[in-house]
């Protein structure tokens, strides 16, 4: 997703291939988006230590499995193969927390990613209630939970999200910015 | 936000926020004045966009807060206050600290787990980290001096401040040379291997965790992540160094002591090449897939290493590291000490055990993951690999196969599944040798079962177990295998495997003492080697030029051989026996055409190389062999003597019975015996012999006839037989 390191074009040709079976293709895909991944999930899992990063086979293989689940989903393009490991992303970490909630055990709380939310994660019910919230803001205005989900999820900048979804930088910001206060009302109502 | 109002609220939460804070209200008021609805909208969305800021402004001082950048003061944690933050590890911050109450001046490090780092889990690690480091009793582990939970709850530990540097660090920054940095590391394996004894495992080893003291005292540090043997959770999440990281960690597997034994591995290869085998991936992912594929490259390859290091690496240390990190833990040392053993062995100029059978395993993973699609380019490197050890010579000399044999054995038992086995295999009857051949015999006779349709690999084959078979003496298995591989080659599309093929064969009837068709042979293979020009591996071409070459050549001919052989030579490498044949078959030319004082310079040059290698290789053995020869018919006896007390006993350790070369060395030692006048001591071994000979080697007329020659000389001069 570094500008540069995966051009549209690699991504188009390797998802065609995927679609019609090569099953390398998919990995090469997975390689390309691994480092961003792999970094988010060590964010996620909150690692304090800069020369460690968190055992990042347990989230990639998890993400393997829903990717190659939705190999029939029929995607086209770059920008779906990344809003799709976002999705893929926000799947596994509601999952993650929920399965923490069940056993009633604390701790690792989901940072937040970007700057624009930063208090987002310091609540344990945050993992649950931004998944519900999105849902709801894909019903309202799809392109704003697009965007959240790719800068929260995949870490994405301004720029990185505005030039997978093709749109310019200030009408990411534009967006973002009312989306950080509708989540905010969302999660932290005024009390 | 709804429907058509949606666009409309949006437009105005933007404008609005453009104007001047304090105007905000009275110009949304007055664009809403119609449409009081969606005017409390945007107010309630701006009402959240303000706080929207405050919390994360908010969020943003706690967590640099509890990310402690600026401890306010010193604090108080027991009998100890803290100074200066030394560092972050896994766990919490680390701070150097002293006794508060005065009593000594003791410096330690106090580390103390990081506030938002108090889960239950977190707690959990911080008190086995705690009792794991009291049980460890070790000079090179950083002593654990106290520990408990401060007043505000928090849990601290109270270790022995090392004030040192990072091992990589150190060793690069004094510029270390590989002795003392093996020494190094031996130590840094006894702290490992110390706690394994307590059944304690580090999981996290690498240069940074290695701390060494100006004094150059070691100290492993950070056992954050340690955890004992026995303990069950498998503990998917912990924290590790993808880089330093077994396969069986990064795939979650259990781990063991062995996962330590690859770290240690992982952090030789540093420490020697400067670098890591998996880092020039393109990604981490590539990082990841490469450990668990395990494809690692041997250190001395490993990109930036400078010349002279790479040949102090290649062979020995190189087999240590990549045993060390195979990534099947069941082909690793089976301990860290075994590993430290092996490094021993190495500094102490021993053969280590890391070798063969890494050869063979990598041979045989290399087989298995391409299969027979390109096993033909693996038997290049086999061929290659075999040179190196010791392919050739010359017509007249002793040759010594039994280290390639050795290696054509493990391959080939390997490969084939033969489940044949050194040290304990079927194979014990005779010696160390005659294990060898009954393995290539039993390789040979699985051939065409297990190559079925595959005619080009089984001829590569069937050359290399015949050129092994002859030089371990038995010809007529070997000529069995070569005509064999002869009638599976195509030799206009294939000249350069006939031709090898050919030139094997006529070094076999060379070796039975058929000089005829050994000619016309070497004739026939020279004529195929000119018409795959170009193609034929070095190794191979040097091996039948030098083999070719006959005194009985027009000078200008073998003179052209000579230098074709050594031009070629010159690709293999100066570190390679091989590399020593060019001096030494000049030697022997010199003196086969009467200048042995011209052979000397030679050979002297040819064992200078020779004697660089380790370890030794069997060349030399047989270079000291010919010397020696040399020595006694120049009548310098005392010279002749102990080159070739050295040398039989090592011919006779490698070579069969009835071998050819073996037979003429024996007869040779004979000889200086009745040249040193002890004429009753060499009657009997020379009767001996002279009986053996038809025996073993009934094509072999010229050995008889030297034989029985010297036998007459030995009776006659030693006694009343010789009637004067």
């Amino acid at each position: 997703m570094d500008a540069g390191s995966a051009s549209e074009g690699d991504i188009t040709r390797l998802l065609c291939q995927w679609s019609e079976g090569r099953d390398e293709a998919f990995r090469e895909l997975l390689s390309l988006a691994y480092d961003r991944l792999r970094r988010m999930a060590a964010a996620h899992m909150r690692s304090e230590r800069p020369d460690h990063t968190l055992q990042p086979t347990a989230l990639v293989g998890e993400l393997y499995l829903r990717l190659a689940g939705a190999k029939l989903a029929g995607w086209m393009d770059r920008e779906h193969f990344y809003r799709f490991c976002a999705r893929a992303m926000r799947w596994i970490l509601t999952d993650h927390a929920r399965a923490r909630a069940r056993e009633k055990r604390g701790g690792e709380l989901l940072l937040p990613l970007t700057e624009d939310v930063r208090w987002l994660g310091e609540r344990e019910q945050d993992t649950f209630d931004l998944d519900r919230a999105l849902s709801r803001l894909e019903e309202i205005d799809a392109r704003k939970a697009q965007i959240l989900e790719l800068r929260v999820y995949l870490g994405c900048t301004a720029s990185e999200a505005a030039e997978i979804l093709n749109l310019s930088k200030a009408t990411v910001d534009r967006h973002m910015r009312l989306a950080c206060a509708w989540l905010c009302r969302e999660l932290r109502p005024d009390e | 936000m709804h429907g058509s109002t949606l666009w409309r609220v949006e437009e105005l939460f933007h404008s609005t926020l453009q104007q001047p804070e304090p105007e905000r209200e009275a110009w949304l008021a007055s664009k809403t004045a119609s449409e009081a609805a969606i005017g409390e909208e945007v107010r309630s969305l701006l009402a959240a966009d303000r706080r929207n800021g405050e919390l994360s402004a908010q969020a943003a001082a706690t967590r640099q807060d509890a990310a402690g950048e600026m401890p306010v003061s010193s604090r108080r944690f027991g009998a100890w206050e803290t100074g200066e933050l030394v560092g972050r590890g896994g766990m919490g911050e680390v701070y150097l600290a002293r006794r508060a109450d005065g009593q000594h001046s003791q410096r330690a490090a106090l580390k103390v787990m990081t506030r938002n780092l108090l889960s239950r889990e977190g707690m959990e690690r911080f008190r086995r980290e705690r009792e794991i480091l009291a049980q460890l009793e070790h000079p090179n582990v950083a002593r654990l001096l106290d520990g408990g939970v401060s007043n505000s709850g928090e849990p601290y530990l109270v270790m022995e401040y090392v004030d040192g540097e990072r091992l990589d660090q150190y060793c690069e920054r004094r510029k270390l040379p590989v002795a003392a940095r093996l020494r190094l590391f031996l130590t840094l394996c006894s702290a490992v291997a110390g706690a394994h004894r307590n059944l304690v495992l580090h999981r996290d080893i690498k240069p940074g965790n290695v701390l060494v003291t100006g004094e150059g005292t070691l100290r492993l540090v950070d056992f954050g992540t340690a955890r004992r043997v026995d303990a069950s959770s498998l503990e998917t999440m912990a924290p590790l160094t993808p880089s330093f990281a077994s396969p069986e960690q990064l795939r979650g597997e259990a781990v063991t002591t062995l996962s330590d034994v690859y770290a240690l591995g992982m952090t030789l290869y540093q420490l020697l090449s400067g670098t890591l085998p998996f880092g020039g991936g393109k990604s981490a992912y590539e990082t990841v897939q490469r450990v668990v594929e395990g494809s690692a490259v041997a250190p001395s390859m490993a990109p930036g290493v400078d010349p002279a290091r790479r040949r102090e690496l290649r062979g020995d240390l190189d087999n240590i590291v990549l045993k060390a990190i195979a990534p099947d833990p069941a082909r690793r040392y089976a301990s860290v000490e075994s590993l430290a053993e092996d490094v021993e062995r190495y500094l102490g100029r021993r053969p280590v055990q890391a070798r063969a059978g890494d050869w063979a395993y990598r041979a045989e993973r290399f087989v298995a993951r391409h299969r027979l699609a390109v096993a033909l380019s693996s038997l290049l490197a086999l061929t290659v690999a075999a040179a190196a050890v010791g392919l050739t010579v010359q017509t007249r000399q002793a040759r010594l196969e039994a280290e390639r044999s050795r290696r054509l054995a493990d391959f080939l038992t390997h490969v084939m599944g033969l489940g044949y086995d050194r040290e304990s295999g079927p194979f014990r009857s005779e010696g160390a040798s005659a294990r060898v051949i009954d393995a290539i015999r039993y390789a040979a006779d699985r051939l065409p079962a297990e190559l079925v349709g595959q005619k080009e690999l089984e001829a590569h084959l069937r050359a290399n177990i015949g050129h092994a078979l002859e030089a371990l003496g038995d010809t007529t298995a070997a000529e069995a295998n070569l005509r064999r591989g002869l009638a599976l080659v195509d030799a206009g599309r294939n000249p350069a495997l006939a031709a090898e093929l050919t030139g094997y064969l006529a070094r076999k009837s060379e070796l039975e003492g058929d000089g005829e068709s050994a000619a016309r042979q070497y004739r026939e293979a020279l004529h195929l080697l000119d018409a795959a020009r170009g193609k034929v591996p070095a190794a191979v071409e040097i091996v039948l030029v030098l083999n070719a070459w006959n005194p009985a050549l027009a000078p200008a001919e073998g003179d052209a051989l000579l230098e074709r052989g050594s031009r070629r030579a010159r690709e293999v490498g100066e570190t390679s026996p091989i590399y020593a044949q060019v001096p030494f078959d000049r030697g022997v030319v010199s003196w086969s055409r009467g200048h042995p004082e011209e052979a000397l310079p030679e050979f002297r040059q040819a064992l200078a190389i020779l004697d660089a290698i380790h370890p030794r290789p069997l060349e030399e053995c047989e270079l000291r062999q010919v010397w020696g020869q040399l020595e006694m018919s120049r009548g310098n006896l005392e010279a002749a003597e102990p080159l070739m007390n050295e040398s039989l006993p090592c011919l006779e350790r490698a070579l069969l019975p009835g071998e050819g070369h073996l037979m003429w060395a024996q007869l040779a030692h004979l000889i200086l015996l009745v040249k040193q006048g002890h004429f009753k001591e060499a009657a009997g071994p020379l009767d001996a012999l002279a009986a053996e000979i038809p025996k073993r080697r009934p094509k072999d007329r010229q050995l008889l006839a030297a034989a029985l020659k010297w036998r007459a000389k030995a009776l006659c001069r030693g006694g009343a037989a010789c009637g004067k």
